[in-house]
């Protein structure tokens, strides 16, 4: 019950300030950006299909799906998780800085339901954003493109028929929101440990640009498999012409962990914490 | 341990790092009175209200309330205590009225009535729709305070209440902590200005060191001998009688004025003894300490000798 009215709360201070909003209105800037280019100069998966090879494509390449499946690409790996820490990162932090962490524990709430409530307001702001830029750009998509199948090429040429193409995307973006979800956590965390909402999100983003770095070091490389920035991209997975969901499991449980550890340690955290701002 | 007892920290003790902020402080609030916290900056106060309130962590000693042990968040979740630590914080992009509403949301119930009633007793009534952002250091303060009032509390906890307050501010919060006492809440306030501590509170204590160096009554406190003003016509001359009196134990000249303290209470006889030796005396004034002469004997010197307990 209390967990619920915090919760509520918090959503509303999320969605209360305008600075959160920042977010979908560059979102919404990056899509209609992509929907003019593909409209202006062809499919943006034109390149990679032509690459080095001869293949000549005829019909209809770009459709609403086509853009939703191309915005995945860009956004999952800084910029979403930007979008996302900017606002998680403060969750706590801003709270500590204010001074109106005090004010709410000194009503009556258990600090495990400030926790519970805090890391759920978190990651359903990171789903919403996720969900966003999905639906956004389904919408522009089909707006100026109208339905049709989705065409890929990552592995070879894929056609995917509409009804699964969207199935696909929803999966994908599930995928992506689990994703967002994992990289909120990490700026939560962080914003439990720091006083500043900035620092919080800055050394997240950092901490995931870090973990790239590292996979990319040769005698690091054992450790890709255990990196969140490593599964960021999996969902391309999904976009085969026939999906194997095996070798999903582990991306998607390595994403859970990320998302749960967190949260846990921040329950232990903050019920120790002294609160002395 | 008694029931009259509202609230009571017993042998709390508090580090940070090397520094030791509580020494084994005991502290006990009658239920239905004002009590000031005093202390200079430093002195363990808002630790101590901390403490009290779940915010801190003690290292050792226990936090009682109406006889009973709490926990961490216990005393919280009684639901009974309002509070306000420290500089009252809210959330700047929205209104008074939304700060108040998502606060009271959280001690389970929004009446919009009692948020109301609230607002126009520390007069934010009018200004309420506005966002926080726009208010005024006093107008943040008394909304502070609003929110420690909601729910009604039975126990209001004020860290610096009268911060920042213009007189007639000063004087409304005066007037709304004595009406809140006279219908039964016990308040604790810790606060700098100790002229409106003496006009307010009943108790004071002195927290120095970590540890309370004296409670008790102010009217007490206050009640020890301040000695008497002495206004006369010719100051050399009366110096060199007072200096020459066995009656009088000492003195000193402040303010244009001297003041003497007697060894028996008997102003008469310096009285006498001035107007025979030819000084015109125009007031002999029995001066009573004010609390800050007090408090700054008792936390200035803050000796070794424990707790000192005026009048109990």
């Amino acid at each position: 019950m209390r967990v619920l009215t915090l919760l509520r709360a918090e959503l509303v201070k999320v969605f209360g300030q305008k600075g959160t909003y920042a977010g979908y209105a560059v979102l919404l800037v990056l899509v209609a950006l992509v929907v003019w280019g593909s409209w202006r100069y062809g499919s943006p998966f034109d390149k990679s299909m032509r690459r080095d090879r001869d293949l000549l494509v005829a019909g209809k390449l770009v459709t609403g799906t086509t853009i939703a499946r191309f915005m995945m690409e860009p956004s999952m790996f800084v910029l979403m998780p930007l979008l996302v820490c900017a606002v998680s990162g403060g969750l706590f932090a801003a709270e500590m800085q204010r001074g109106t962490m005090r004010a709410i524990l000194c009503r009556p709430v258990r600090r495990a339901a400030v926790v519970i409530s805090k890391y759920l307001a978190g990651w359903m702001h990171a789903i919403s954003v996720t969900l966003f830029l999905g639906a956004i750009s389904l919408a522009l998509g089909y707006a100026v493109f109208g339905r049709g199948e989705l065409v890929t090429y990552y592995d070879g040429l894929t056609i995917l028929t509409e009804p699964m193409a969207l199935t696909r995307l929803a999966q994908g973006y599930a995928y992506c929101a689990l994703c967002m979800c994992a990289v909120a956590s990490l700026g939560m965390f962080l914003s439990q440990l720091v006083s500043n909402p900035l620092t919080a999100s800055a050394v997240a983003v950092a901490g995931l640009l870090m973990g790239g770095v590292v996979g990319q070091i040769p005698y690091f490389e054992w450790l890709k498999p255990y990196l969140l920035v490593t599964h960021l991209d999996d969902f391309g997975l999904l976009f085969h012409s026939q999906v194997d969901y095996g070798p999903l499991w582990w991306p998607i449980g390595c994403v859970c962990v990320y998302m749960l550890a967190p949260f846990v340690a921040g329950l232990i955290i903050f019920h120790r914490q002294d609160i002395t701002c | 341990m008694s029931a009259d007892i509202a609230l009571a920290l017993r042998g709390v003790t508090k580090r940070y790092g090397r520094t030791h902020a509580l020494t084994g402080l005991d502290l006990a609030v009658d239920s239905g009175c004002i009590y000031g916290l005093l202390g200079p900056n430093g002195a363990g106060k808002s630790t101590a209200l901390r403490i009290l309130l779940g915010l801190v962590r003690p290292h050792s000693g226990t936090v009682e309330v109406w006889g009973r042990a709490v926990g961490r968040d216990g005393i919280l979740q009684t639901g009974a205590v309002g509070a306000m630590v420290e500089k009252p914080a809210f959330y700047e992009y929205f209104s008074g009225w939304r700060n108040l509403t998502m606060s009271a949301a959280l001690s389970g119930r929004v009446v919009p009535a009692e948020i109301e009633a609230v607002l126009k007793r520390v007069r934010l009534w009018g200004r309420h729709k506005d966002k926080v952002g726009a208010y005024s250091h006093g107008m943040r303060q008394r909304l502070g305070i609003a929110q420690a009032l909601i729910p009604r509390p039975r126990l209001l906890v004020l860290d610096e209440p009268a911060q920042g307050l213009d007189p007639q501010g000063l004087a409304e919060v005066r007037d709304l902590l004595r009406e809140l006492c006279a219908d039964g809440m016990t308040i604790l306030l810790s606060s700098h200005l100790l002229h409106e501590v003496e006009l307010i509170c009943d108790h004071v204590g002195i927290i120095a060191g970590g540890r309370l160096v004296a409670q008790g009554p102010v009217a007490q406190m206050i009640s020890g001998d301040g000695g008497y003003e002495l206004r006369v016509d010719d100051q050399a001359r009366a110096l060199s009688v007072i200096s020459a009196s066995e009656l009088v134990a000492r003195h000193a000249v402040e303010n244009g004025a001297i003041r003497v303290w007697l060894r028996e209470d008997g102003p008469e006889q310096l009285n006498s003894a001035l107007v025979s030796a030819g000084v015109g005396v125009r007031a002999l004034i029995p001066r009573r300490p004010a609390l800050e002469e007090v408090y700054l004997d008792i936390a200035g010197a803050d000796t070794a000798s424990g707790t000192e307990d005026i009048g109990q």
